[in-house]
């Protein structure tokens, strides 16, 4: 053991002397791997720490008894609330029997599921895609994103929002789908969901395409089977709150979804894979918010002098060069506005990146196959282009203002000092044209700067 | 406060970050005892200001900050605490955030590990942690000095936490 690291172990005990503190400061401030080993100290003796203590997990959450409940302080009920949530957070759960059988490029927050993956006990947040669960009790799930839902058992799903198709093959009433506004009972059917939240409001869109389902809610009046064929939309506050029912059919323009955008239920192996919309971009930035927004504004800015530039570049294509008179003569304004605002103007161009002014990577997919061959997964992968592309056109703008800015210089200088000035004066000529000397340089440095940037 | 899905999705978030977030507030602490007192108030202010939170967003990288400067704020007003880090390593150790191991698969590794301990070592080393025994009592029960028991301690100390890095190393593919 290294005496640093002695040191260490020394500070998590609070057992270390004022003189060894100050020693192991001044180590830590020059090596990172000390540090690291800190960190990762700290990390066993938290989970040491905690391992040994009694076993309180196995006690059960006490149901509130509402008879006895008083109104506790706000501060108490944030606090209790912290640690049930920390409880049943650190709890381990027992393990699902619910797996992922299949998945078109779903977009997780939070927790992230694969192929074959149990589907944890707690909520899960699927943004965008489609994934299929099996249940043990015979029923296949599948959920389109955006979608918040969380598996409570082996039998039973709970759906806050989100579009669901259920298939049951299992024994009638083994398996249950809980909605805010109460729960539907498979009973050996296939049907699909729609759950939408409006402020206090859900309204749910059911299909009952086999068999029947039993809706049910904390009012026993409430209860009803619906049958093969039938589409109601369901509306309420609560589970405990009375639901209005209304027929719905496809053709209803006024309905917040219809079937058609709800996903089709098939069996597992046809979701078909498609390719998600997103770029290399978004994989190399991906996790690294500083960049992404640092890109977004480059890229605003990019768009704003690309907007501008196609408009010059329009031009030259329709200029008819009319009494000897050349683009760069007579777009000589706009090219040194241009030029001026990228050399003068509030940004410092010359500290982007390659990447974040062109295109510098694509996005190329890696195929995982099953069996049979066929292609069960993608995973996008970023491979670096030899040449180059437009990308956001912001380089390939930069180096145009500048070509165009050349010209009129190379006019300036033929036509003399005098040229560009209102009365022919060469003095006011000479200076418009070091200002451009200027600008030109600028750029050239600036292009220059920005192709060396490889970060 | 009515919880809605966006708050019970907060909540999963903030739950699952707890441990993490207690290392890196401990770490800047020089692991000390007002660790849970610091994440507490960073749950708090957490919590205050969820709706700022973008859940396209890493939940931890946002909470890490957020503790970073809970950190920062306590050791400012900490001017009698002898173990304070300086500012300028605080900001150093402040960007360096915790590997990605998770508490559970640290807890794996540390089972595996505490396996291959002989078993009296081991039952030495978990009851200086469940604390029932100072380290005079276990010294005596031993037949040790306080300070021999306490280097046997950091020796096992530091052969477990070697075993456990190891064992959350990803092992290579078998063929």
């Amino acid at each position: 053991m290294k005496p640093e690291e002695k040191l260490v172990w020394k500070l998590i005990d609070r057992n270390i002397t004022p003189e060894e503190f100050e020693k192991l400061q001044e180590s830590f401030s020059t090596s990172k791997e000390l540090r690291k080993y800190y960190q990762q100290c700290i990390e066993t003796h938290t989970v040491l720490s905690s391992y040994t203590k009694p076993d309180l997990d196995t006690l059960s959450f006490p149901k509130p008894e509402k008879e006895k409940r008083t109104k506790p302080p706000a501060w108490l009920g944030w606090a209790a609330a912290a640690l049930l949530f920390a409880y049943f957070g650190l709890a381990p759960e027992k393990p699902s029997q619910v797996k992922i059988a299949a998945s078109d490029a779903p977009d997780w927050r939070g927790t992230e599921l694969s192929l074959g993956d149990r589907v944890p006990h707690h909520l899960l947040f699927l943004r965008d895609g489609k994934i299929k669960m099996n249940f043990p009790s015979q029923t296949t799930v599948q959920v389109a994103g955006p979608a918040h839902f969380q598996v409570i058992d082996n039998q039973t799903l709970e759906v806050m929002d989100g579009k669901i198709e259920i298939a049951h093959r299992g024994k009638p009433g083994s398996f249950t789908l809980l909605t805010p506004i109460g729960e539907l009972r498979d009973l050996g059917t296939r049907f699909s969901v729609n759950i939408q939240n409006v402020d206090k409001q859900t309204t749910m869109l059911t299909e009952v395409k086999e068999g029947k389902v039993e809706f049910k809610n904390r009012k026993p009046a409430q209860n009803r089977i619906l049958s093969e064929g039938e589409r109601l939309l369901i509306s309420g506050t609560h589970r405990g709150a009375p639901a209005e029912f209304h027929p719905w059919s496809e053709q209803e323009k006024d309905m917040p979804d219809s079937k058609n955008d709800l996903p089709e239920f098939d069996e597992p192996e046809s979701i078909a894979l498609q390719t998600p919309k997103f770029t290399a971009l978004d994989v190399m930035l991906k996790g690294n918010l500083k960049a992404q927004m640092k890109y977004s504004m480059i890229d605003s800015v990019a768009q704003a002098i690309d907007q501008k530039a196609r408009i010059l570049v329009d031009a030259e294509k329709t200029f008819s060069g009319i009494h000897d008179i050349s683009f760069a003569e007579a777009a000589m304004p706009e090219i040194e506005a241009m030029a001026h605002a990228i050399v003068d103007g509030c940004i410092d161009f010359s500290k982007l990146s390659l990447w974040s002014t062109c295109q510098t990577a694509e996005l190329s997919w890696h195929e995982h196959k099953d069996n049979t061959g066929r292609v069960i997964h993608r995973t996008p992968r970023v491979e670096n282009l030899k040449v180059p592309g437009e990308g956001n056109r912001m380089l390939v703008n930069l180096k145009q203002i500048k070509t165009w800015l050349e010209s009129v210089h190379q006019l300036h200088q033929e036509k003399g000092m005098g040229w560009v000035s209102s009365f022919g004066c060469p003095e006011d000529g000479k200076l418009i044209y070091l200002r451009r000397e200027n600008d030109i340089a600028v750029l050239t440095k600036t292009i220059r700067s920005i192709q060396q940037n490889l970060d | 406060m009515k919880e809605n899905k966006d708050d019970r999705f907060f909540v999963n978030e903030l739950t699952k970050a707890q441990a993490k977030m207690r290392a890196y507030v401990a770490k800047l602490l020089a692991h000390s005892s007002s660790t849970d007192d610091v994440l507490q108030e960073c749950n708090q202010l957490l919590w205050v200001k969820r709706a700022e939170w973008d859940p396209d967003t890493i939940f931890l990288k946002w909470a890490y900050r957020v503790c970073y400067f809970k950190a920062m704020a306590y050791c400012r007003d900490q001017s009698r605490e002898k173990l304070v880090f300086n500012p300028e390593l605080l900001e150093m150790m402040g960007q360096e955030t915790p590997d990605e191991y998770t508490q559970s698969s640290r807890e794996i590794a540390m089972e595996q590990c505490l396996a291959k301990l002989k078993e009296a070592s081991r039952e030495l080393l978990l009851e200086r942690y469940r604390k029932n025994f100072s380290v005079e009592e276990l010294a005596t029960r031993e037949g040790l000095t306080a300070n021999a028991l306490s280097q046997k301690l950091l020796r096992l100390r530091y052969k477990l936490h070697h075993c456990i890095q190891e064992n959350l190393k990803p092992k290579p593919a078998q063929v």
